[in-house]
């Protein structure tokens, strides 16, 4: 329902931007009208979006759909600002009081506002507020902790969360031993220019290293534990030790984070952040298998009888 | 339902459609019954950018899809 109306405006605006007058819709009976394309297949449903290109200015399509992509853009506004020089006297009466900061310096009402990502000049619409900004220039603030939140969220105390091998801490060389990861989502209260920053950490990757040379990942599947009478099974997230030994396993689990400006909106923080945990050791045991034809009352000195050496190896 | 941002750079990407970046803002809506009494109301949703994919082909524009903008 609304998808048609939406489409019925949009091409009523096409037909004023370009001044034409037989549109698509009207042209259905036409032979030469391409195939609609269509996101449905007879066997599953295409998901995807519309991503920006900031150097092109064009569209391109992401087929496996963005996860985590924020679908907004946000800014702010000083409160009452009503374009120019010119200030709401009436609503600066109301304004919130920011004259308390911190360091005894006083902040800056503002008012958060949102729009659709990816739209040139969108209209924008509120989003939260008013709150404070405690900083002289509040106009670049935003820009200046974007530019050292990166680094900031590298550095915050977040757990890379745990790998669990099965069977451990033992396991078996030429068999699938079973790797799982555990970790949460993290929130950290910070503070950047005096502001204070709300981050939250995601975990959306993970990378094994086994310590026998190889690695699995980053992956975004953090497997999951095996009941015992499966342990052996091939996972997404298993490993197959060639040589015995003791290996350090090393768990590197990578967030994506986003941070909040004095209750601001979620801003996503670029790149990822990554971290690992402390090694973990895995014993790798071969096994050797032996087939007798007899038992221990039979043949009270075949090898693996109660009181029998074992053989050398 | 209104479209107060509609904007493209008139230039054909590479699969064959002009790309038009439309800002939608649907309105709250207000059912009524036929008596006059109102039945339901459903708030105003966030806008949303949507890609409108056209051609023009013999002199007339048409509309091949309208898909969401993620970012």
């Amino acid at each position: 329902m609304k998808r048609a109306a939406l489409a019925a405006v949009g091409i009523g605006l096409l037909a004023l931007f370009w001044g034409q007058s037989s549109i698509g819709a009207q042209g259905a009976a036409d032979a030469d009208q391409p195939p609609v394309k269509g996101t449905w297949t007879p066997g599953a449903v295409k998901v995807g979006a519309w991503l920006l290109d900031p150097t092109s200015g064009g569209f391109a399509w992401s087929p496996a759909g963005p996860t985590n992509a924020d679908p907004f853009q946000y800014k702010y506004e000083l409160q009452c600002h009503l374009g120019g020089g010119d200030f709401d006297a009436e609503c600066l009466a109301r304004a919130v009081d920011c004259s308390k900061g911190p360091n005894g310096k006083a902040g800056i009402p503002v008012v958060w506002l949102k729009a659709p990502a990816g739209v040139p000049n969108p209209t924008w619409s509120f989003h939260s507020g008013p709150t404070c900004l405690f900083d002289p220039k509040p106009e670049d603030l935003l820009p200046r902790i974007a530019t050292m939140i990166q680094r900031q969220f590298q550095q915050l105390p977040i757990s890379a969360g745990t790998s669990t091998a099965q069977p451990s801490p033992n396991t078996l060389r030429g068999a699938e031993t079973n790797f799982f990861a555990s970790a949460a989502d993290q929130q950290f209260d910070i503070s950047i220019l005096a502001q204070a920053v709300h981050v939250t950490a995601k975990p959306v990757e993970y990378t094994w290293s086994y310590g026998d040379g190889t690695s699995r990942g980053p992956q975004t599947a953090a497997g999951g534990p095996l009941p015992q009478d499966r342990w052996g099974e091939k996972t997404l997230t298993s490993h197959v030790y060639a040589q015995t030994g003791d290996f350090p396993v090393v768990l590197t689990t990578h967030f994506r984070g986003t941070y909040s400006v004095n209750g601001g909106p979620p801003l996503p923080i670029p790149g990822q952040g990554s971290f690992s945990s402390p090694p973990q050791t895995v014993s790798v045991w071969r096994s050797i298998t032996r087939n007798y034809a007899d038992t221990c009352l039979q043949n009270p000195q075949g090898q693996g009888c109660p009181g029998v050496a074992p053989p050398p190896p | 339902m209104q479209t107060p941002s509609v904007s493209t750079t008139f230039k054909v990407a590479p699969d064959g459609n002009y790309q038009v970046a439309v800002q939608a803002s649907q309105q709250a809506l207000s059912y009524y019954n036929a008596d006059g009494t109102l039945n339901s109301t459903d708030p105003k949703p966030d806008d949303t950018g949507n890609l409108m994919l056209a051609i023009y082909k013999n002199g007339k524009w048409y509309v091949n899809n309208i898909q969401p903008i993620a970012g």
